[in-house]
């Protein structure tokens, strides 16, 4: 909404036109922050629409081919979700395409994505991949806008009247389900509500997971999330303490009583989904010991699974530390560390109520399992006959890290094998592997194109197919794929803050800096490396303090500026180098202690800094000039006064009431 | 005198790409290394000794990502060698064969970018870039059945 006044766009003349645009007059100089808030105003001050627009959806081929309306002096793509996955895509967009106008909305008011929320706090070099987004973000032909939220704020249709291509790449934001008795029961969390918790999810600010009350815990699954989990709840506080893991947590895991994790997985070693950098780190940590149950161990490597691991480099090398972690296994009655048990073979099959307290958990029942089946195909099987019988782990913690669902926006079609968006190399496909029927002008990106599976870095390969998929089509101006509809991206913002029936802080890359080196700040007054802010309602309450504190800035400024108007004194600019012998003034206070003392003013120190600059030569003579004014103007006035008094005497004899005696 | 009010946030965090920033070296002897780019052309260049050959990717605008900087966290910078060079380099550490067995397109002969230090006797070599595949495990992993 700002940018558009300063960024120059450049214009071809290849646009053809039907008619100019009508210019629109040039806007009086106000301040972003003061128009931003000018249009809260006025969103308080007119009430919303009576009647509630029904949502769009989108309509398949509604797309007029209109070549007229169709603008292309410059690419207008939206991006929505501004996780790694976006981020990607638009760097290698802007990377290919010099015409490229991005802008970039996601529904939190920080980016990142899983970046900042899902990657472990204890895993600091993985959010290295941030440096390379605030690049992207930094550009500028990049707009990026934070807490709109795709269908709430804005419709998906909406945006494809603006933009030439909307790339979804807001990922999934449901969990999968085990279909257990319980499950809904409090204690049990999904490991996407875990990893939200102490990573200070603006959405997981309410989740209070039970630390205090069992000694076990248990994870379900066998993946980094649940590696990152287990890690989590038995790490050291010492080490956890000096990450950027949300204040809440940490004073919950200071607290936490647990000292057994069970991570339990229905299949065996070989198909578990886990890294070996994760597993490996297990081993290192300091006062937890991996431990993995020889027994189970032999029972899941049956040949199958040997001729699964042959020709697999990582499985192969993940099979010394699953050995070194049984080694561990006769310790675990005599160590004082916390335990994680890797268990195999072991499936849920109800997580059982407290007796007293029927709403929470209480513990959960497990059985083994057998593999059957083909290498590559194995499958988990109950056991039956005398090892059959459950067991039961008592915990009041239950993780289900089993991996994430689709929340797609309605009329998109889903594939029923994965559950990604239907799309063919990137473009939103009408049914399933139908490349010849696409919804114009919409790509698919990250875990909505592929399915919920990966590290970021699969990411790359998986941006760069779509942003060349997307070039090609702009470069062929393909009208099947591309929306015709275009009418360019300015003052989008602010059609979207018109549109709201609520008003909403619409956050920036600015803000986003902002906010982050008051993290940053807030985290080294902790001794953490930052300290998060937990709620969407303190960020913008601390986005919107600093933003008055400006305004104030400004204020103070306009005054000190006006009156050195008034005398007439030469100003310069703001940012402007104080030339020798200047005078810098800086709010109104100044300025008088500068008027009344007559103290020589040394700039070389504040140079360049904000403020209004003087040259010392003027400063008597704008003094004097200011006083010379009011001293005459007061005589002159007097003088007119006095004259008009003995004219009147000299009339009338008598400077009585006018009405009477004038005319 | 008046103290200048404190500036209004702190100053960005400036881009740190490296371990050791400011390494490229124009100074230093130089030796030739051909990149096997993904559209199967060659590009010849001439890099510095004791630079990696993520930096020196990055120098000649080479895609090669490095998203985690060169600190060892990610397999994005992932390379692969000829054996006869392969054989001259120190061996892999265990973190960095981790994240290669992440790494798609693996090969015998492959190493992280970001490790590969250019040195006299690696003069000549030519560095392949693994071919992009959209699906992430294609090197032997297979999902869950559900």
């Amino acid at each position: 909404m700002w940018r558009s006044v300063t960024r120059a766009r450049p214009v071809l003349p290849l646009c053809s036109l039907p008619s100019a645009p009508p210019v629109p007059p040039p806007r009086p100089f106000i301040s972003r922050v003061r128009r931003f808030s000018q249009l809260q105003h006025f969103q308080e001050k007119h009430q919303p629409p009576s009647e509630p627009q029904p949502r769009q959806t989108v309509l398949p081929w509604e797309d007029e081919v209109r070549e007229g309306s169709f603008r292309w002096d410059d690419y207008n793509v939206c991006i929505v979700g501004a996780g790694p996955a976006g981020f990607y895509t638009a760097k290698y967009l802007l990377k290919k395409e010099e015409m490229m106008q991005i802008d970039i909305i996601e529904k939190l008011p920080m980016p990142g994505g899983l970046v900042r929320y899902g990657v472990a706090p204890d895993h600091p070099e993985v959010k290295n991949v941030m440096n390379d987004f605030e690049e992207v973000m930094n550009n500028p032909r990049v707009r990026y806008f934070g807490n709109i939220e795709l269908q709430k704020e804005v419709g998906i249709n909406q945006l494809r009247e603006w933009y030439h291509v909307v790339v979804l790449a807001y990922g999934c934001q449901k969990d999968k389900m085990l279909g257990l008795d319980g499950e809904d029961l409090e204690g049990v969390l999904s490991a996407r509500r875990f990893v939200f918790w102490y990573n200070g999810h603006p959405e997981a600010f309410s989740v209070q997971p039970d630390l205090t009350s069992s000694e076990e815990a248990v994870v379900i699954g066998h993946g980094n999330v649940a590696l990152d989990c287990a890690r989590v709840l038995t790490r050291k506080i010492s080490e956890l303490e000096k990450t950027d893991i949300s204040d809440l947590a940490e004073s919950a895991l200071r607290q936490s009583a647990i000292r057994w994790v069970h991570v339990v997985g229905r299949r065996g070693v070989v198909q578990a989904a886990w890294t070996n950098k994760e597993l490996r780190e297990l081993t290192q940590l300091d006062g937890v010991l991996p431990i993995v149950d020889p027994a189970e161990y032999e029972a899941n490597m049956n040949d199958a699974s040997k001729k699964e691991m042959e020709g697999n480099r990582g499985k192969q090398r993940m099979m010394p530390i699953i050995e070194t972690m049984m080694k561990n296994w006769d310790r675990r009655e005599i160590t004082d560390k916390k335990i994680i048990q890797l268990r195999f073979l072991t499936s849920p099959v109800r997580i059982t109520p407290h007796a007293a307290e029927p709403w929470r958990a209480d513990g959960i029942e497990l059985r083994r399992n057998r593999l059957e089946g083909e290498p590559g195909r194995q499958r988990a099987v109950p056991l039956d006959g005398p090892d059959a019988e459950p067991e039961y782990v008592q915990s009041n913690l239950i993780i289900k890290s089993v991996g994430f669902k689709h929340d797609a926006v309605p009329g998109l079609i889903l594939s029923e094998e994965d559950g990604s968006v239907c799309h063919h190399e990137g473009r939103v496909e009408l049914a399933y592997q139908s490349p010849f029927q696409i919804i114009g002008g919409l790509y698919v990106a990250g875990w909505l194109k592929r399915g919920p599976k990966g590290v970021i870095a699969s990411n790359i390969p998986d941006a760069m197919e779509t942003a060349n998929t997307i070039l090609k089509d702009l470069w062929a101006r393909e009208r099947i794929y591309i929306s015709f509809r275009s009418k360019g991206r300015e003052g989008v913002v602010e059609k979207v803050v018109e549109d709201l029936r609520i008003p909403r802080r619409i956050v920036t890359d600015k803000d986003y800096f902002q906010t982050k080196n008051e993290e940053i700040r807030r985290g080294i007054e902790r001794g953490k490396t930052a300290s998060k802010f937990l709620r969407i309602k303190d960020m913008i309450q601390f986005l919107d303090k600093s933003y008055r504190d400006v305004l104030d800035k400004e204020q103070k400024e306009i005054s000190v500026r006006s009156l050195l108007i008034h005398g007439t004194t030469p100003l310069l600019t703001r940012n402007q180098r104080a030339p020798e012998g200047a005078l810098l003034l800086t709010s109104g206070s100044e300025l008088d202690e500068i008027i009344n003392t007559e103290r020589p003013y040394n700039p070389s120190s504040i140079d360049g800094k904000d403020g209004v600059l003087l040259p010392v030569q003027y400063r008597e003579f704008a003094i004097r000039q200011r006083s010379e004014y009011i001293g005459l103007g007061y005589m002159l006035g007097m003088c007119v006064f006095i004259y008009y008094c003995m004219y009147r005497i000299h009339v009338s004899g008598d400077p009585g009431r006018p009405d009477e005696k004038w005319i | 005198m008046p103290v200048p009010p404190p500036p209004l946030a702190l100053p960005r965090m400036s881009r740190r790409w490296f371990s050791h920033p400011g390494a490229w070296n124009d100074k230093a002897e130089k030796i030739t290394v051909h990149f096997l780019l993904k559209d199967g052309s060659k590009k010849t260049v001439e890099a510095p000794i004791g630079t990696s050959v993520l930096e020196v990717a990055h120098h000649y605008d080479i895609d090669i990502e490095g998203a985690c900087e060169a600190s060892l966290a990610c397999s994005t910078c992932h390379v692969i060698l000829e054996e006869e060079y392969f054989d001259k380099l120190e061996e892999a550490t265990e973190r960095e064969e981790d994240l290669l067995d992440m790494a798609p397109g693996l090969a015998e002969t492959s190493r992280l970018g970001c490790q590969v230090i250019c040195a006299p006797e690696l003069d000549g070599m030519t560095v392949k870039l693994p071919s992009v595949t959209r699906n992430f495990y294609v090197d032997g992993h297979v999902p869950k059945p559900h």
